[in-house]
């Protein structure tokens, strides 16, 4: 019993840790490989993974 | 210290165990013997004391707090609600005590020599506290009760069988006092409640089937 | 038995009277079928601490509560050494009783009445009128069909401490509770026990909900405070460093290319998070931040859109005029952040009224702690010994419930519990 609770209360400790240790995040950020070198010189010719922009988000 | 002697109606030969004994009973034919010196002196019978069936008997040993006794005496007294024995004790060191066997339960006291001021039969009630050394006691019956019979050995002269009062007084941590009031002045005796297996008795009455 | 004063003739289940060499008959019943059967038959014997006992006598008593009537039965239990005990049967629970050869005395605990016997409170638990309805068998004193008691219950589970008045006397007796199952095996009864219903008065806890309640207690403690250290840990050592700042200024219709990039910074040490910071000049106005975070070597993009935000009135806000987003497990390296602003050429509602400009400031930090996963950790942590703490205060409850006092006890905090081992 108290086994069972102390293994639960570790894996949320853990978890916890684990998320702040490996600098975790929720936010909805997109991986993107190989980008070339070029792009430091010509940042226009990046293209934009992230779609859905341009566009009023706000309430009301 | 035992002393012989002879039974004045029978003749036959009577032992004391007890040197504090006052009177005795004779084995053979139940007469109530009073000693006076060296005589003895027949006063009565013994009474019917096969009512009660207590598991102690004459010559039961047991230990009282590390005390070991045997048992020379017993009384019976007869009340509305049955009977119950007051067992007379001689203990080791020659002082003398009772076991009292109610419906067995089981208290064992001495007789204080001066007892407190004790209130006259008419004014005390149940629930009466007595404050005696440094426990608290409380009235919790009081018996109108006679002679049943007498067995053994006992301290003091005895056989009268008119009716007298009792009265039982318990603490709330075991503690057990009696007031005999048929004397005067009223006898008071002070002890304590006892379990059964406290006393590692032997030499116990048997019976079939137990 | 020559104990007896009143022995019941079987046959006739007539109550007799033998103290006197004539037996007399003191009460005789009209109806001659029996009442109740013992559940243990008269002439049984049983082992109770070791000790042997026969079952010699039997009667049912009866209380009436909100009109309705409640029974019980009592055995009484014979040795001619050990002398008397009885046993209580209601519902399945059971209890071995002997009476106490002394006079409790009374105190409150909690504010409820309790009685005081070898230095052990028992708190009062019921008052009742006791009526016997049936009586078979032996007994040392007088019973009689329709003898009336009252009665009083004091408990200190697994004990119950009980006073029986009657006219002349107050008798005291100390039980202890027993399982029907624990009965069966000390008179070596056939069959099976009646089983036990809801939770009686002086029943003992299951040690499941007792001890597990604070070893669940203490258990979480030590989690909170493993939780907490695990607080100050990140405070400590996660850097938390500045890695980048600078502020730009962004007009919408402009002409070319608006998106541009930063001067490369390093990120040192091991993969954690970077912080991406947008304080702006936004009010009545949005703006959207297309963002990329790129490694310089390996060519490693994080990419991500933010939008910002910011209108308020006479008496209410809504949005922020500054953002902050957390890009997960970026490892050391040499990085540069390509920035893509825009804002509307034209407002399309009524409520962007601000400018078609901005000024802004970004702001990048390494290794930033994130504390709701601690908090959140914090609040389920404790939940497991909620559930313990319910199932012990519904015991508790479904005990108190059957007695005088309803469940108003405060039983979760009453301090019978804490007498009983642990």
């Amino acid at each position: 019993m108290r086994l069972g609770y102390l293994l639960y209360g570790m894996m949320l400790i853990g978890g916890a840790g684990y998320y702040n240790y490996r600098g975790m995040s929720l936010a909805d950020i997109n991986e993107v490989r190989n980008v070339p070198k070029s792009v430091r010189d010509n940042p226009g010719s990046y293209r934009s993974h992230y779609g859905g922009h341009s566009r009023y988000f706000g309430g009301k | 210290m035992r002393t012989k002697s002879n039974c004045p109606q029978c003749g036959a030969p009577v032992e004391f165990q007890f040197s504090n004994a006052v009177q005795t009973t004779c084995p053979y034919c139940q007469s109530i013997l009073v000693r006076t010196d060296v005589d003895l002196k027949r006063v009565g019978e013994m009474g019917d004391i096969s009512m009660d069936s207590s598991p102690i008997q004459l010559r039961t040993e047991g230990v009282y707090r590390n005390k070991a006794f045997h048992v020379v005496g017993r009384i019976v007294y007869l009340y509305e609600g049955g009977t119950w024995n007051e067992w007379h004790l001689a203990f080791q060191d020659g002082s003398s005590g009772w076991l009292s066997d109610a419906q067995l339960d089981y208290a064992i006291s001495f007789i204080v020599k001066d007892p407190p001021p004790l209130l006259p039969t008419d004014k005390i009630t149940r629930g009466a506290e007595l404050k005696f050394r440094d426990s608290k006691l409380y009235v919790t019956t009081i018996t109108i009760a006679k002679y049943g019979g007498v067995e053994g050995e006992l301290p003091f002269e005895h056989w009268d069988r008119s009716d007298s009062q009792f009265v039982d007084l318990r603490s709330a941590t075991r503690g057990f006092a009696t007031i005999d009031y048929s004397e005067e002045p009223p006898m008071f005796f002070v002890g304590e409640a006892v379990e059964f297996d406290e006393l590692k008795l032997r030499n116990l009455r048997e019976f079939e089937g137990w | 038995m020559s104990h007896s004063l009143n022995a019941v003739c079987p046959r006739c289940l007539s109550v007799l009277d033998v103290t006197s060499n004539q037996v007399q008959i003191l009460q005789k019943f009209n109806n001659k079928a029996a009442y109740a059967q013992p559940l243990i038959p008269l002439g049984t014997r049983g082992k109770l601490q070791g000790k042997l006992f026969e079952a010699i006598g039997f009667q049912v008593r009866r209380i009436v509560v909100d009109a309705t009537p409640y029974e019980w039965r009592e055995y009484l239990l014979f040795n001619p050494y050990q002398g008397f005990r009885y046993l209580s049967e209601y519902d399945g629970h059971w209890n071995e009783i002997r009476t106490v050869p002394g006079t409790p005395t009374f105190t409150q605990v909690d504010g409820r009445k309790a009685a005081v016997w070898l230095g052990e409170s028992y708190k009062h638990f019921q008052n009742a009128q006791a009526t016997t309805v049936f009586v078979l068998g032996e007994f040392p004193f007088q019973v009689r069909n329709g003898d009336v008691a009252k009665v009083d219950d004091y408990i200190s589970p697994p004990k119950v401490l009980s006073s029986e008045i009657i006219p002349g006397e107050i008798n005291w007796s100390l039980g202890e509770y027993r399982t029907g199952a624990e009965i069966w095996q000390a008179f070596q009864l056939t069959g099976a026990p009646p089983p036990a219903v809801g939770v009686y008065a002086n029943q003992p806890a299951p040690p499941e909900t007792k001890s597990s309640f604070w070893t669940s207690l203490s258990t979480a403690v030590v989690l909170e405070a493993i939780l907490f250290v695990v607080l100050v840990a990140c405070l400590l050592f996660m850097g938390n460093e500045n890695v980048f700042k600078q502020s730009y200024f962004y007009r919408a219709n402009t002409p070319g290319e608006q998106s541009f990039v930063t001067p490369v910074f390093e990120l040192k040490g091991r993969p954690t998070n970077v912080e991406v910071e947008l304080e702006t000049n936004l009010r009545q106005n949005w703006a959207y931040f297309n963002m990329a975070l790129i490694n310089e070597q390996t060519g490693q993009a994080w990419d991500f859109g933010r939008e910002v935000s910011y209108y308020s009135g006479s008496d209410w806000t809504e949005g922020s005029s500054t953002d902050s987003v957390r890009v997960p497990s970026v490892p050391a390296g040499r990085y540069y952040l390509r920035m893509e602003p825009e804002m509307e050429a034209r407002p399309t509602d009524a409520y962007t009224s601000g400018p078609r400009e901005m000024t802004y400031t970004v702001n990048i930090k390494r290794d930033v702690p994130s504390f709701w996963p601690i908090f959140l950790a914090m609040l389920l942590v404790p939940i497991p010994a909620f559930f313990t703490l319910g199932r012990k205060v519904n015991f508790e409850s479904a005990r108190w419930a059957e007695s005088d006092y309803g469940s108003a006890t405060g039983a979760a905090c009453s301090s019978d519990d804490e007498e009983d081992d642990d």
